[in-house]
């Protein structure tokens, strides 16, 4: 697979700050694959988000060294236009997501294809099958200003999907979200993982992290820790260090290696945890104690 | 409505079956301003009369009557009979004095002259309050873009409308929570006052917030693309009476203008 964003020793800081959000960053992201990003707050997810997606430098200003590109482009060359159909987003708030000017959420989900002028029947055809995907179907006629957060967030991934973006940023999508929420924006990201987008995710549920991402970037005081596949990274026991999040398997997996009962490999979800319990023999576990 | 039929309504041109509703919004605002501008130019109360009694007759045919007697009573009540009070309460004394209630005299005169300010007012008010019943904003923007106004001012036209209400209500969420935290929020206007003070820098901030985030949000629909916009809601082109029709109520105003200079009127 081919590297798609690279950073090369990226170092940003917003307007009138001292601090930088970013410090040295090196990272890579390839096509086709699905990058967890995980760190304790104020760790620079969301300003390597912002990077990755072109708004610094286009929408914040402030000082950006290093090389940041975009397939093999410097984002600096990119036209802003461009690149906002090339990487779409999709963050936190459902609710700013939503335009406030179209009267219906089958309107809604084609704003961004109407902007890219694509003719009517086609965008008809576009928005049905995006709506289809998403099972949104019983909501076209509602006015988006009086749906659920959850509802609000499932249109807006709709309406970034519609415009068939290669690469998909999507920074805590669920932190607004209730649990039923928050299933349904993951089974989102499973389609888009079978459409083999590219998928960039900060989120702080890591359990649900191991279980959809091929990687997990790690970060701290604005620079990338650790990256590698999913289980080298969330069964190490480095996150401790970083303040990073844990998955709760990878935790007992810890917790049962410094009580002398170390599994075959640290797990990271709670399948996993459950097939290595049993296959070192679960009530020989508890008899010991 | 059943989807099928409401995603197929998009595929012609969105009407309402009412000729008069489904001319072209720039066909409406220019009668709709070229009525108003005549009324003003008029200035007579009889005049004023006759042509309110043409917007109610309008109002009923493309049943908008309940909301536009409801705009334009509050109009005539709010604006047209205060003018009618201010011209009489100012009165010099002028013309014979037709009512007369605790030493304060109604002459002919000044009822005459405040009818005639409050028909002034209310016969401008009266088609603009019709215009935009009979229009949402959508449709007059669609009309401007159309004509070559960046989508760029139809957004932002579009979503002030509406930032007025979301701003509304992340006023009422804050006072609420002033509330939940013992602040009394009811009561007089001074209470009212000192407690809505303090929101005001919270309500600036969340605002700044959002219009982040809106912009943010809108970058990423692919707002910035230059590539002409396509619709995917559109309204029928006009029809070629309408041109003729708009150019009818301008030569009227004309007329009009010329027959105040000439004094005539």
């Amino acid at each position: 697979m081919s590297e798609y964003i690279e950073l090369k020793n990226v170092t940003y800081n917003y307007p009138l700050t001292k601090r930088p959000s970013l410090d040295s960053v090196n990272c890579h992201f390839e096509e086709g694959k699905v990058y967890g990003i995980i760190g304790e707050n104020a760790s620079g997810k969301t300003t390597l988000c912002n990077l990755v997606r072109g708004l610094i430098p286009f929408f914040y200003n402030g000082e950006l060294e290093g090389e940041v590109l975009i397939d093999g482009k410097d984002v600096r060359e990119w036209d802003e236009a461009e690149l906002s159909v090339k990487i779409g987003y999709v963050f936190q708030n459902p609710f700013t997501q939503i335009s406030g000017v179209k009267d219906t959420v089958f309107e809604e989900v084609g704003i961004g294809i109407e902007n890219l002028g694509m003719p009517k029947e086609e965008m008809i055809q576009k928005i049905i099958e995006v709506c289809r995907l998403l099972k949104i179907e019983e909501l076209i006629q509602k006015n988006p200003l009086e749906l659920s957060g959850g509802q609000c967030q499932r249109v807006s991934f709709a309406s970034i999907i519609a415009m068939d973006s290669k690469i998909i940023v999507i920074d805590e999508p669920t932190s607004q979200l209730d649990p039923e929420g928050t299933k349904d924006v993951f089974e989102i990201i499973q389609l888009l993982k079978e459409a083999h987008k590219t998928i960039i995710l900060v989120e702080h549920k890591v359990d649900l992290i191991a279980k959809y991402c091929d990687e997990v970037v790690v970060m701290s005081k604005g620079t990338v820790v650790m990256q590698g596949s999913t289980h080298e990274v969330l069964s190490s026991d480095r996150l401790f260090e970083y303040g990073a999040p844990i998955p709760q398997a990878a935790i007992l997996g810890h917790r049962m290696t410094e009580a002398g009962k170390r599994l075959d490999r640290i797990p990271i979800t709670n399948e996993e945890a459950v097939e290595l319990i049993r296959k070192r023999g679960g009530n020989e576990v508890w008899q010991s104690n | 409505m059943d989807n099928e039929k409401f995603i197929d309504s998009f595929r012609g041109y969105q009407t309402t079956g009412n000729w008069l509703m489904d001319l072209n919004p720039l066909t409406k605002l220019n009668i709709a301003l070229a009525t108003g501008f005549i009324s003003m130019l008029v200035r007579d109360w009889k005049f004023g009369i006759v042509v309110c009694v043409i917007y109610f007759l309008i109002a009923a045919y493309v049943k908008k009557l309940k909301g536009f007697t409801k705009s334009f009573m509050a109009a005539f009540v709010v604006l047209g009979l205060f003018t009618v009070f201010v011209r009489l309460i100012s009165n010099r004394g002028e013309g014979n004095v037709v009512f007369s209630i605790l030493g304060w005299n109604w002459t002919d005169v000044a009822l005459q002259k405040g009818f005639d300010m409050a028909f002034f007012i209310v016969g401008f008010a009266g088609p603009i309050i019709l215009f935009f019943l009979t229009t949402p904003m959508k449709d007059l923007t669609y009309a401007c873009e159309k004509k070559g106004v960046s989508a760029t001012v139809s957004y932002v036209i579009l979503v002030s409308f509406k930032t007025i209400t979301e701003l509304g209500k992340s006023a009422s969420t804050i006072l609420d929570s002033q509330k939940s935290r013992g602040i009394e929020t009811d009561g007089n206007v001074f209470v009212r006052i000192k407690a809505l003070l303090p929101i005001i820098s919270p309500l600036a901030l969340s605002a700044i917030s959002y219009t982040e985030e809106k912009t943010i949000a809108m970058d990423a629909r692919a707002f910035s693309v230059t590539t002409p916009h396509t619709h995917l809601r559109e309204l029928k082109p006009s029809a070629g009476y309408e041109k003729w029709l708009g150019l009818f109520f301008d030569l009227l105003l004309v007329g009009t203008v010329v027959i105040k200079i000439m004094g005539i009127i």
